[in-house]
């Protein structure tokens, strides 16, 4: 993917979204009580105008512009793959998103007890004893100490009235 | 102070416990009870101390948890969606009313079950000394004269304050521009002059009374409010038959057992009664003032029939 | 004379200094939790101020605003996560320098600026409370609009590439902030009947969403392949300050702290704009060999001094009017009220011993402060050492607890998710990530005053034109966009030649 396609691409989703966004705005919004011009649709509606304007600009910059300058790309001598950067994405995500599911259902210091020992065991091939007990247990009961209880922060608990 | 450094921590901790709370009661309260508080500012302060109450008078963690937005909107939801055991309550207001006729939640009062009133609060009208308006009388007279609309700032449209002046305005035909501040800004827009009057919640005006420099021309509610400044309430001063006043209370998801909900009002009595709390929510602009869950019940079904009304002649229902 | 000893009396009981550590601790450990804020912390703690006299009680709520205040530093040195939105603007240089080996200064010279804003602020609030409050009545709606305008144009200086992706950036954090409730008229745009989406994109969840996210897949992309730099824990220095380094900075602290207090008695703005206007300026006047963004000490020492010089400014209109400036400052007002204390022009009349004790107390909760940071340096630094596949482990953990107690809903849990996600496209497409931050911060706010404005002037646009201040801010947005067009084409015709 070079630097110019990357940019047209770019440009052409921020102009769909643009788009999208002008009509939502139009059709979804109800008109307002103050009596102003300036109702709720007027800054939804100038933002679809910016960003449509910004992302034809976009696009035509890839067209005038010969050189991109690249001159600090990445310090890192060795620059991760597209598969290595699809599995970080995959992995981060996928656990972000198992999160999301089971602390309603399982509550706070289950959840993160479980999966934070599934990462290291599974996903990060960790095999120290002492880090794949201590990490997870640390974290769960804590974090629930300090927040919870210390702090006075609501933690979810779950759907089962022995989680906590 | 390291005895009331413990204690702080021990209501601390007291306040947060989570789960495992005294399992050898076999009835309600089995597990921690959670206050869901809709607003920030004096109603969050409110919420809590009453929370905080509750959980000595209950012996058993009262848990406030803000969650705010829309208006109520969220909050109530939240609470709607719940089992109707009582370990869910909300800390509520005629927002109830406000938030379902601007079409923002699907249901009404109605998916409630009251459990007592806490108190009150009741919005003034406030001028700029400099104005010169010394009553509602000489207020109305001299923006009629000026053939321009008055400048009013209220907290939001659709807003309680909102409700209130447009009740009030309306009664006293001037014709007005509502200018929507957030809470804390009305002084400072009268100060500035850049709004003629102001409705707002009583306590941050008081400072400024103390010096001379805003009067309070009027409270929108049917008995004086409980204040050391001395302020007509709407009706002596004109506009007859004004009663426009905002209740707090608490409720929980409709179905919820009537011992349950005994229990909780008691408990929430009991708080008010208690002295400390009285003089606590009176420093913030409260008044305490408790109703048992019958008579909360018909006040809230009175007020809802009153603010739909209102917001259709102001043209803010969307329900 | 008389009134002051006993004052300071009252002010160093035991009890009070119990009041000033928790505090101070609380507060620290709030800010330094990315998703948690001083605003939260001050809630929390306003229950157990309750109980105690008011002059503990005002001692506990300083100590936490101030503790929560300074703590959101340390996250964005050392990991680049922002622990409070006023901290983003640290970050840029900040984690730079600490990737550069020098956490340890970086912390420490945040923390003896920060205090050093601090302490000038309430310098400032002691011997002109009465000029600022009125300076502050001054701003209605087109004047904070304009103000807010200038915040919007430092987006110019920190779009590194261009200036056109810089706006990208921005609107596009402007316009995740229009979904969920009008703030004026009430009713809901863009939320599809969705009751939960009502609520909006809460900014700090944002936020923590964009800094940690693309950071985490980074981290976990270069123990993958097997790039990843491993600290060695010999070379992670414990370094703190001499006097004349703190010296050499004298000028950019002093201006930071001016910008600072000003901006903190406006009501309606933030030490986040604070902070990011401290960075632009002073990188307009850097003159080091090291540009802004590459790891420059006054890139750090600029916001750092100004997001803590606000602390003193939004007490202000507080302790001058009884007007609090942001939600932070009204539950500080609040918990004063309970105490039967009214702040306001009487209160310095009729009972100044109450302002003498809220200065010293202020005071020495900056000294505090400052005392537990600088011992804590060693203690942070530790961070560093852990393996980064791990540290990211666990900001991912932090970032979902952080993002649900912010309003204690699985809603802003997702949401953080899906911005997370969002946030590294964009950053795979180039889009700098702190404009964006830039208009979630702005955006509610810059909107909400231009329509009260122009309800206010029935739709006259004049409003913003006649007023003297509203023009001048309005000027320097000018001024800054123009420089930085103009230095952008310069730079694009040197390339040419050089080409």
């Amino acid at each position: 993917m070079t630097e110019v396609f990357r940019d047209r691409l770019l440009g052409v989703v921020l102009m769909a979204v643009a788009i999208a966004w002008l009509a939502a705005s139009r059709f979804t919004i109800p008109e307002g009580y103050s009596g102003s011009f300036f109702g709720p649709r007027a800054f939804p509606n100038a933002l679809g105008f910016l960003l449509l304007l910004l992302s034809v600009i976009l696009v035509a910059q890839t067209f005038s512009k010969k050189t991109v300058d690249d001159d600090e790309e990445e310090e890192l001598e060795c620059k991760p793959t597209f598969q290595q950067e699809l599995w970080a994405t995959l992995v981060t995500f996928g656990f972000l998103i198992s999160y999301f599911v089971a602390l309603p259902i399982f509550g706070f210091v289950l959840t993160t007890t479980l999966l934070i020992g599934i990462f290291l065991f599974f996903v990060l091939r960790k095999r120290s004893i002492p880090l794949i007990i201590c990490m997870p247990l640390g974290f769960s009961i804590g974090l629930w100490l300090l927040m919870g209880k210390l702090l006075g922060v609501h933690l979810p608990t779950g759907m089962f009235s022995w989680s906590f | 102070m390291k005895s009331t450094l413990k204690m702080a921590m021990a209501t601390a901790l007291l306040g947060s416990a989570i789960g495992l709370a005294s399992p050898a009661l076999a009835d309600f309260p089995e597990k921690p009870v959670e206050m869901t508080i809709l607003f920030g500012g004096s109603a969050q302060t409110v919420g809590q101390i009453l929370a905080d109450g509750m959980s000595k008078a209950l012996g058993s963690p009262v848990v406030a948890v803000s969650r705010p937005g829309g208006g109520g909107a969220i909050g109530y939801s939240h609470v709607n969606g719940t089992d109707a055991d009582g370990y869910s309550i909300v800390w509520n207001s005629n927002s109830i009313s406000t938030v379902h006729y601007q079409g923002n939640i699907p249901f009404d009062y109605k998916a409630f079950a009251p459990i007592a009133r806490i108190g009150s609060e009741v919005p003034v009208l406030a001028v700029s000394t400099k104005s010169g308006w010394t009553d509602l009388k000489s207020m109305a007279e001299a923006a009629k004269a000026k053939g321009q609309p008055l400048k009013v700032g209220v907290s939001g449209l659709g807003s309680f304050t909102h409700l209130a002046a447009a009740a009030l305005f309306d009664k006293l035909g001037v014709k007005v521009v509502y200018i929507p501040y957030g809470e804390g800004r009305a002084p400072a827009e009268l100060l500035a002059g850049r709004v003629d009057a102001a409705i707002q919640w009583p306590g941050q005006f008081i400072p400024h009374v103390q010096n001379n420099t805003i009067a309070m021309l009027c409270s929108t509610g049917m008995e004086k409010i409980a204040i050391e400044i001395d302020v007509p309430t709407c009706h002596e001063a004109g506009a007859t038959d004004l009663n426009v006043t905002m209740w707090r209370g608490l409720a929980a998801p409709a179905g919820t057992p009537d011992d349950v909900i005994a229990k909780l009002q008691d408990a929430a009595k009991a708080t008010v009664e208690d002295e400390a709390f009285a003089n606590a929510a009176r420093n913030l602009g409260f008044e305490p003032g408790f109703l048992p869950a019958a008579e909360f019940g018909e006040l809230i079904a009175s007020d809802d029939a009153v603010i739909s009304e209102l917001m259709t002649t102001l043209g803010l229902k969307n329900k | 004379m008389d009134i002051l000893l006993s004052t300071l009396a009252i002010s160093f009981a035991p009890e009070v200094v119990g009041a000033l550590l928790f505090g101070s601790i609380f507060g620290l450990v709030f800010g330094a939790i990315p998703g948690l804020t001083y605003t939260m912390a001050l809630a929390l703690i306003l229950p157990l101020t309750f109980t105690l006299d008011h002059t503990a009680a005002i001692a506990m709520l300083l100590s936490t605003f101030i503790g929560g205040a300074s703590g959101g530093t340390v996250a964005a040195i050392l990991v680049g996560v922002p622990g409070t939105p006023s901290s983003a603007a640290t970050v840029v240089d900040g984690h730079r320098l600490a990737k550069a080996g020098k956490a340890s200064l970086t912390v420490a010279m945040a923390t003896v600026v920060s205090t050093i804003g601090g302490l000038f602020s309430l310098i400032v609030m002691v011997f002109s409370v009465d000029f600022l409050a009125s300076v502050a009545l001054h701003f209605g709606p087109a004047e904070i609009f304009a103000l807010l305008i200038f915040g919007m144009s430092t987006i110019c200086g920190l779009a590194e590439r261009s200036i056109v992706r810089g706006l990208i950036g921005g609107v596009i954090g402007l316009m995740v902030m229009i979904v969920g409730q009008d703030p004026i008229d009430g009713v809901s745009r863009l939320t599809f009947g969705q009751v939960p989406l009502l609520q909006g994109v809460e900014l700090l969840v944002a936020m923590i969403a964009l800094f940690a996210i693309p950071q985490v897949v980074e981290a976990f992309s270069q123990h993958h392949s097997g790039g990843e730099t491993v600290v060695d824990p010999n070379t992670v220095k414990v370094e703190l300050p001499r006097p004349r380094y703190v010296w050499g900075f004298r000028w950019n602290i002093f201006r930071s702290s001016l910008l600072g207090t000003v901006i903190g008695a406006i009501p309606g703005t933030s030490g986040t704009i604070a902070a990011f206007l401290a960075y632009s300026q002073e990188k307009k006047l850097n003159k080091d060999k090291v540009a802004f963004g590459h790891g420059n000490m006054g890139g750090v020492v600029a916001p750092e001094t100004s997001n803590n010089a606000v602390t003193g400014g939004s007490m202000i209109p507080v302790l001058g009017l009884g007007i609090p400036s942001d939600p932070a400052t009204a539950l500080i007002l609040g918990g004063l009220l309970i105490h039967g204390i009214q702040p306001g022009p009487l209160l310095f009349v009729e009972n100044p011993q109450v302002i003498y004790s809220i200065y010293m107390l202020f005071a020495a909760s900056y000294v505090i402060v400052m005392i537990f940071m600088l011992f804590g340096v060693r203690l942070f630094v530790k961070a560093l050492h852990v393996p980064h596949h791990l540290l990211a482990l666990a900001i991912m953990v932090l970032c979902i607890v952080g993002s649900y107690s912010v309003r204690n809903s699985m809603f802003d849990v997702g949401t953080m998710i899906v911005i997370g996600f969002l946030g590294y496209l964009l950053q795979k497409a180039r889009i700098p990530l702190t404009p964006i931050l830039l208009g979630l911060v702005l955006g509610p706010a810059m909107e909400r005053e231009f329509r009260t404005a122009m309800i206010m002037s029935s739709d006259d646009p004049s409003i913003f034109y006649t007023s003297p201040t509203a023009l001048l801010f309005f000027a320097f947005a000018a001024i800054v966009v123009f420089k930085h067009t103009l230095s952008g084409l310069r730079s694009r015709n040197n390339q040419k030649k050089e080409a």
